[in-house]
């Protein structure tokens, strides 16, 4: 008997009865679906984690107020704001392990040019964070450690500003004046485009001198956010137990008190980032595997319901010269079709979810080939360990009996 | 030509046994038409089962063209029904959701036929049973006559040697069945032999052979006198579904 043949006929089973064959692929279509979005999301994380750590620059410390429950989770943030020049100026002259330092403080501010206008986060900063934190101008320049002493009104601006003051990302704007909460900025420079990495875009931001930004922008001298540039990566550890010492004794911390700051590593971030996608799998492989063997197990039964509905259809078929082998891979082709389309609405659906969890859950998922062939194979596996034994069953079936069935 | 030697047909259910054949000899020649009578539960149906192949005897030797059967195994039975045996049932027995032309083809699926010569082998053994204009009908589209004439076509399309008919008119009206036994006496022209299991006199008066069965043995065994001439169309045979296709 003919391998398309068997196929047709499976088909043709299938079609007439749509609502049992959708039902019994759901276990399938779920845990087809989880497994794709669960790699999806692992695979996602990973380049997520990549990409934010080349955006932040490298050798990278974070300091910033308020105590952390957890490795990178901050707790209080911003509640705080206990940190000042004079701690950025002891971590510079004090810190050995320490290159570069560069403070910053930020606000979502309105940005007008000419008619247009658009709100984005305005961060104020000294000259060393295009180095720290790897934010070169790609047109123009950085602002200068004078321009940072004489409150100078320039900026730095970021491409996707730059796209919504003008229509157009590649617009040179450098030498026009813009309006940052009504306080006029002339751009000195372009940010180099970096792309977004997980939900921060790198290009949504306009970079001016911290004390412009603090006199006239923010109007208060608290600082949000200290980077600092480790010399090498083997002192990472070292710099960051330098800033810890300095800080403390500069917050007068007595020696029990607990840290009124958190330093965070790129080790941590990763870790966390890490630490968060491999929950996430772990239950979504939890889900998958649950849901292929309830999808495994429904296939069996609805094979076993088809075999004994079909009783005398076999018996037809024996009769007229099918053999035991003939028989079995008829309801084995079927049992297998059912899985492999589950498997197959399975990759959709997971692909589906995996966009909108992209695109509205602000989670950066990735879509690779394995996983999809990984699907196909698991569902081919399902359908062939689940529908031996209805397959078996109807086989064995005596002809005469089976004929005999009402 | 089927030859029986002392069959023997034991059913067991539980600790009770019943004989259905107690002790059959019988020898059908190639080319005879006979009906096998009898009353209930003689054990008809079981003789014609096993000349079917469809079940083995309890002991005795069945020769099915010099081939044993009782050494069959049950993949080597589903082969001879296939080659050698065609099947026409009281209640037809076609799948349901399957079209007539797609239920003939059916035996030829199982001995790895082409589907183009499936299809012309399928057609003309349909056309022959005059269905040319029934093909793509389903069986609840047909009368039971036309359902059982498909089964006629699907029981013809891999030359058997042999026909079993048990109760083939055993749902039909006097005048289906009258079409149904034209079929078969011109079949039987052709060479094939039948077999026929009827609870009616004047169907097996049709028939050139009548066997007796009264509790499991063979009780009478005569020639048919004044043989009865089923009137109907002649078969079409321009197109002879025979005629091998070259496979
Ligand atoms: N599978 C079975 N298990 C047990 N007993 C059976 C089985 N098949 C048939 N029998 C018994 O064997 C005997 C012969 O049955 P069979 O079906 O051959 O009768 P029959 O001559 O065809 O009767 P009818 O004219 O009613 O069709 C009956 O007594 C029946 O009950
Ligand atoms: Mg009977």
């Amino acid at each position: 008997m003919n391998f398309l043949e068997n196929i047709r006929i499976a088909l043709r089973g299938l079609r007439s009865n749509k609502l049992r064959s959708v039902l019994t692929m759901l276990g399938i279509i779920i845990g087809v679906g989880a497994v794709i979005i669960m790699v999806s999301i692992g695979q996602g994380a990973k380049a997520s984690v990549a990409g934010q750590i080349q955006g932040l620059g490298s050798n990278l410390l974070i300091v910033t107020p308020g105590q952390s429950n957890t490795a990178g989770v901050k707790g209080g943030m911003g509640s705080l704001n206990n940190m000042t020049m004079d701690d950025v100026n002891a971590i510079k002259s004090s810190a050995d392990a320490v290159a570069s330092v560069a403070p910053t403080t930020s606000k979502q501010a309105q940005v007008v040019y000419g008619s247009e206008n658009t709100s984005t986060q305005v961060v104020g900063t000294t000259p060393s964070y295009a180095d720290v934190r790897n934010q070169q101008a790609s047109i123009g320049r950085f602002f200068t450690d004078q321009e940072n002493q004489d409150n100078a009104q320039v900026a730095v601006i970021g491409t996707t500003v730059v796209q919504d003051l003008t229509g157009n990302p590649n617009t040179n704007m450098v030498g026009q004046t813009i309006n940052i909460n009504q306080v006029p900025f002339q751009i000195i420079g372009i940010l180099q485009s970096k792309g977004s990495s997980g939900a921060s875009n790198n290009d949504d931001q306009i970079v001016v001198p911290i004390s412009s930004a603090e006199t006239r922008l923010i109007g208060s001298d608290s600082i949000r956010t200290i980077y600092v540039e480790a010399k090498s990566s083997d002192l990472m550890d070292t710099a960051s137990g330098e800033i810890t010492q300095i800080l403390r004794q500069q917050h007068g911390l007595s020696f029990n008190a607990t840290n009124d700051f958190t330093v965070t590593s790129q080790t941590d971030i990763l870790s966390t980032a890490e630490g968060v996608s491999q929950s996430l799998t772990l239950l979504l492989s939890g889900v998958a595997a649950i849901s292929l063997l309830v999808g495994g197990i429904g296939i069996m039964n609805i094979m076993l319901v088809s075999v004994t509905e079909r009783t005398r259809e076999i018996g037809i078929r024996k009769a007229i010269g099918a053999k035991r082998k003939t028989i079995m891979l008829q309801f084995l082709i079927e049992a297998v079709i059912i899985s492999m389309l589950g498997g197959v609405l399975g990759i959709l659906f997971g692909s589906g979810g995996s966009s909108l969890l992209n695109k509205f859950a602000g989670m950066t998922t990735q879509i690779s080939t394995s996983p999809i062939i990984m699907a196909f194979a698991f569902s081919f596996a399902i359908g062939i360990i689940f529908g031996v034994f209805p397959a078996r069953k109807a086989a064995k079936l005596h002809p005469i009996d089976a004929l005999r069935y009402e | 030509m089927i030859i029986l030697k002392d069959i023997l047909k034991i059913y067991k259910t539980g600790d009770v046994e019943l004989r259905a054949l107690s002790g059959i000899n019988l020898k059908i020649e190639d080319g005879e038409f006979v009906a096998i009578m009898g009353p209930s539960g003689s054990g008809k149906s079981t003789m014609m089962n096993i000349l079917g192949c469809l079940d083995t005897v309890t002991s005795g030797d069945y020769l099915l063209d010099d081939l044993n059967i009782n050494h069959a195994r049950e993949d080597e039975l589903a082969e001879i029904r296939n080659q050698k045996i065609g099947f026409v049932f009281q209640s037809f027995n076609l799948l349901s959701r399957t079209t007539a032309l797609e239920n003939v083809e059916l035996p030829m699926l199982y001995n790895g036929i082409g589907a183009r010569e499936r299809r012309i082998r399928a057609t003309n053994a349909l056309t022959a049973v005059g269905l040319s204009s029934r093909l793509h009908h389903k069986p609840n589209e047909l009368s039971g006559g036309q359902q059982q004439r498909v089964a006629i076509a699907r029981s013809l399309v891999n030359n058997p040697v042999i026909l079993m008919a048990d109760e083939p008119t055993g749902n039909l009206d006097s005048k289906s069945s009258i079409e149904v036994m034209n079929i078969f006496q011109q079949l039987n022209t052709l060479g094939i032999t039948i077999v026929l299991v009827t609870h009616e006199p004047d169907i097996a008066q049709y028939s050139k052979r009548i066997i007796h069965f009264k509790d499991g043995s063979i009780d009478r065994d005569e020639i048919v006198k004044n043989r009865s001439i089923a009137e109907g169309e002649p078969l079409n045979l321009n197109i002879n579904w025979r005629s091998e296709v070259a496979s």
